[in-house]
């Protein structure tokens, strides 16, 4: 059958049409695929409650336990689970003051309701230990061989007069634009 | 507790410099911020700072927007001080 060239050179035109679209199509999906959450939760453990902090260690490590790369941004009061041991050496006076009036270590930290002077605190360690639940300790001790991600915000330590040494191993040191970058690609945010 | 290697003689050009030196988070990636929009495209701004957690910051502001990218971050010894050191470009 002898081809019609006007049929030849619509058919062209309708072939670079579709790879024109489907190229476009293509650029789009990449683009949607870029801007997808991974499979990510962030914490930002700004109390140093030891009912929140624990809350936040169930999430962190149920998140790891289900296939979620986690990071936990210790912020402010968050400092205080995860002081190792107090350090008033080489202090300034007011930074002195703010390490006597915290807890030492992630085992004084008070409860935010009933705390009674620290009595609440070992009640609800008690009643967790009574039932089998992990301690907070035991948590972040999990969190950490899962490979929870653990951020601690570098402007609140400076302020507080936190050094290194008072603080656990494993802590990076970051700021707000480590905490976003990885709050954006997450499916989960938690600010506790 | 960074992962950046430490250099002191690095190839990288630029264009400006900015000193956010004393200056904590989020004043670096503030002032890069408003530097950078002063930048023409493919311009490349160096930044100066002695806190340590813009070396993460830098990275995840560079991770999450099209409109810079990051070429290169050191680490710098200045006597006492500890310089940290990221090159911006602008894109677009």
């Amino acid at each position: 059958m002898a081809t019609n060239p006007e049929m030849m050179s619509n058919s062209q035109e309708r072939t670079a049409e579709l790879v024109r679209r489907i190229n476009d199509l293509e650029r789009q999906v990449e683009d949607l695929q870029e801007q997808l959450p991974d499979d990510r939760v962030s914490i930002v453990l700004f109390s140093g409650d030891l009912d929140r902090v624990f809350a936040a260690f169930i999430i962190a490590t149920g998140a790891a336990a289900l296939g979620q790369e986690v990071s936990v941004f210790f912020t402010f009061w968050g400092y205080n689970a995860i002081r190792r041991k107090r350090s008033l050496q080489g202090k300034a006076f007011l930074e002195k003051m703010m390490a006597i009036m915290s807890p030492g270590d992630s085992r004084s930290l008070p409860v935010s309701k009933m705390n009674w002077f620290g009595v609440g605190s070992k009640m609800l360690r008690a009643m967790m230990k009574k039932k089998k639940v992990a301690s907070v300790e035991e948590l972040m001790e999990m969190a950490r061989d899962m490979g929870v991600t653990m951020i601690a915000c570098d402007m609140s330590r400076d302020v507080m007069g936190i050094r290194d040494d008072e603080l656990i191993d494993g802590l990076e040191p970051g700021g707000v634009g480590s905490f976003l970058a990885d709050g954006l690609k997450s499916r989960v945010t938690l600010f506790i | 507790m960074n992962g950046v290697e430490d250099s002191v003689a690095r190839n990288t050009t630029f264009d400006r410099t900015l000193d956010v030196r004393g200056l904590l988070c989020p004043m670096p990636l503030i002032r890069a911020r408003q530097e950078v929009s002063d930048l023409a495209v493919g311009e490349i701004l160096k930044v100066v700072s002695t806190d340590r957690a813009s070396t993460r910051d830098f990275q995840g502001w560079a991770e999450v927007t099209r409109s810079i990218e990051l070429l290169d971050q050191a680490v710098e010894d200045d006597g006492p001080e500890t310089l940290y050191i990221h090159y911006v470009m602008r894109l677009g």
